[in-house]
């Protein structure tokens, strides 16, 4: 536990309309540093922000107020499936479940997880909150949690999620069809959706070059064996490239751009990512 | 397949496990987290099924080995051109002399001359007179037997009492040893009735088919008394066989043919080759007496019957008994070894 996490910096170029005072630059008139419009006086009853200028150019006469665009406070999640296939990517979606945590509090936003497995269960569900303790203890549970089963729930995820916008960080390996892909994305789009897909090399390019391989599915228990050879290896690795493409589509096509994650969890990727990409 | 057979049908059982490998690989597995993600690959599908067949062959070859699979005997139904041939061999003390009617002296006391013809025969042309008759009989018969591949052959010996020796047989291994066996000294009296009863009586149950030989092979006759006299007339009417009497007649012995210089000595008791042959002529079947005075002569006479009975034959050849179980154990240790091989090929994975 006394392992740093790093966190990372994120940012919404359109975040939602929130009450809550925050980091992020919000819709709500309020108390800010950006200028956002003159209203009278009686709309907005603050004779600090009296602009003379401004009252005294109104043809009606009429006292004219500053008002400012007041920051709002966002609320960040973490959906992740917990499928059985995701069994050796779980340390990686700890750390990254500390680190979001961690950033999230660091600019006052409230953190807020939702893990699916089989079923929507209580344990892997954290209602969003700015106490980073609940998170530490789940992160410590989730590192060595035995998954089991195929993630079913999260087409239900959507529905634990605020109306208003928020950041969302989907963490998946996307082992599943695109249908239900693109039925679990659906219900998203209003908010600021971060796909991560979780992919471990040794899937792919880790397999052996020669021999004879018998793989068991992690979720519907099917077993096949392969004869192992170069050109076989290549075709995997190919397969691989082209699920990554067609996933990068389908997650385009709702507005999302996909991050692809592969061994020990870096904050620099996700500091790269939102440099890149506004949401 | 009706031949098959199995010592412990019981486990017969265990092929049950012969199905296991349809389920179970042996193969160590790794996660994967979707199969759907890896492409169809018919060659490993095609490895796999191998691998599947080959562990199912090897169990199932394992259970069948130790069930005791075997071939069950069996005959096979043969055309030759052969006969059925009884030889009734005269075993009575006079045969272990020589035709000169003396103890045979030198190296070749008969001992080798049934096993070995070859060389014996070698030896025929400068010790004739040292054989002994039943040397020069084995020797012959033994060249006989070898020349004459379709036929069934029985032995059946007499002295006091007639000696059952081997049933028709077409097993050649088995009349070798036969015949071989006269080589053992010989015993005492000549009691012809007996001993010919006994060789007909080999005819019973026997189907008749290419021709029935009976091969009488003595140094003398005995007077048969009118009793057994009414029962061979009938025994012989009823087989239907062919007779050959080979008479080794020693030096100064009455022959077959010899008529009796003096009308007192004209009796079975004086003179029974005479009488016997009379006898055998009176039977009304086809019959040929050879008189051998030496192994030469003798060869003659049993080329004379080679030559003469060359019948067609059915006959049936008895295969014996085929153990399979090593059989099963072999291949199943190949198929076993091909697995072990699979089995090295696994790849390690981490």
């Amino acid at each position: 536990m006394s392992k740093a996490v790093p966190s990372f910096h994120y940012r919404l170029a359109h975040p939602g309309y929130r009450v809550f005072p925050g980091a992020h630059p919000g819709q709500t008139v309020g108390g800010g540093q950006l200028f956002k419009r003159h209203e009278p006086l009686l709309a907005s009853p603050d004779p600090r922000r009296i602009d003379l200028r401004a009252s005294v150019l109104d043809p009606f006469r009429h006292y004219r107020v500053r008002v400012f665009q007041q920051h709002s406070k966002l609320a960040v999640y973490v959906i992740a499936d917990l499928s059985a296939s995701m069994r050796g990517k779980l340390p990686l979606l700890a750390d990254f479940v500390l680190s979001a945590a961690q950033s999230a509090l660091e600019c006052g936003d409230s953190f807020g997880f939702i893990g699916c497995g089989p079923s929507l269960d209580r344990r892997w569900l954290l209602p969003a909150s700015q106490t980073l303790q609940p998170v530490r203890e789940l992160a410590i549970r989730l590192a060595d949690f035995q998954a089991h089963g195929k993630a079913d729930s999260l087409q239900r995820a959507a529905t634990l999620l605020p109306a208003r916008r928020s950041l969302v960080f989907l963490v998946s390996d996307c082992h599943f069809d695109p249908a239900s892909l693109r039925k679990l994305l659906r219900p998203l789009t209003p908010h600021a959706v971060v796909p991560m897909v979780a992919w471990d090399e040794a899937e792919y390019r880790g397999l052996p070059e020669w021999g004879l391989a018998r793989f068991k599915d992690a979720e519907n228990g099917r077993e096949r064996t392969l004869l192992m050879r170069p050109d076989l290896k290549r075709r995997i690795v190919q397969a691989f490239e082209d699920r990554r493409e067609h996933l990068r589509r389908i997650f385009r096509a709702f507005g999302m751009e996909p991050l692809f994650f592969s061994g020990a969890y870096r904050a620099e990727a996700m500091e790269r990512y939102f440099l890149r990409h506004a949401l | 397949m009706s031949a098959l057979a199995f010592e412990t049908p019981w486990a017969l059982a265990g092929l049950l496990l012969a199905l296991l490998p349809l389920w179970r690989s042996g193969m160590q597995t790794a996660a994967y987290p979707w199969l759907a993600m890896l492409p169809p690959d018919p060659l490993s599908q095609a490895v796999m099924l191998l691998i599947r067949l080959v562990a199912m062959a090897a169990i199932a070859a394992l259970v069948l080995g130790l069930s005791g699979m075997h071939l069950r005997e069996q005959s096979v139904e043969r055309i030759g051109h052969g006969a059925h041939i009884v030889m009734l061999l005269d075993r009575s003390s006079s045969m272990d002399n020589s035709f000169a009617g003396k103890a045979p002296s030198g190296s070749d006391d008969g001992r080798d001359a049934g096993g070995i013809p070859k060389r014996a025969q070698g030896s025929t042309q400068g010790a004739v007179a040292e054989e002994s008759k039943a040397a020069a009989a084995r020797r012959l018969l033994t060249e006989f037997v070898d020349h004459r591949d379709h036929d069934l052959i029985g032995i059946a010996e007499y002295s006091t009492s007639p000696l059952f020796v081997m049933p028709l047989t077409g097993n050649r291994a088995a009349i070798h040893a036969a015949i071989a066996a006269t080589a053992t000294p010989a015993l005492a009296y000549t009691n012809i009735s007996k001993g010919l009863a006994m060789a007909l009586s080999f005819f019973d149950r026997q189907a008749v088919q290419g021709s029935r030989i009976l091969l009488l092979v003595s140094d003398g006759a005995a007077a048969i008394d009118p009793d057994s006299e009414a029962a061979l007339r009938i025994l012989f009417k009823q087989q239907q066989v062919r007779l050959y009497w080979l008479f080794l007649r020693t030096d100064n012995s009455p022959g077959i043919f010899a008529q009796p210089d003096d009308p007192r000595d004209d009796n079975a008791q004086a003179m029974p080759e005479l009488y016997l042959h009379r006898f055998f002529s009176s039977l009304r079947i086809p019959y040929q007496a050879y008189e051998a005075e030496n192994p030469g002569a003798m060869q003659k006479a049993i080329a004379d019957i080679d030559r003469l009975e060359q019948l067609p034959l059915h006959y049936r050849e008895a295969i014996p008994k085929q153990d399979l179980s090593g059989l099963c154990y072999g291949l199943a240790a190949v198929l076993m070894a091909l697995l072990l091989g699979a089995k090295l090929c696994e790849a390690r994975m981490a």
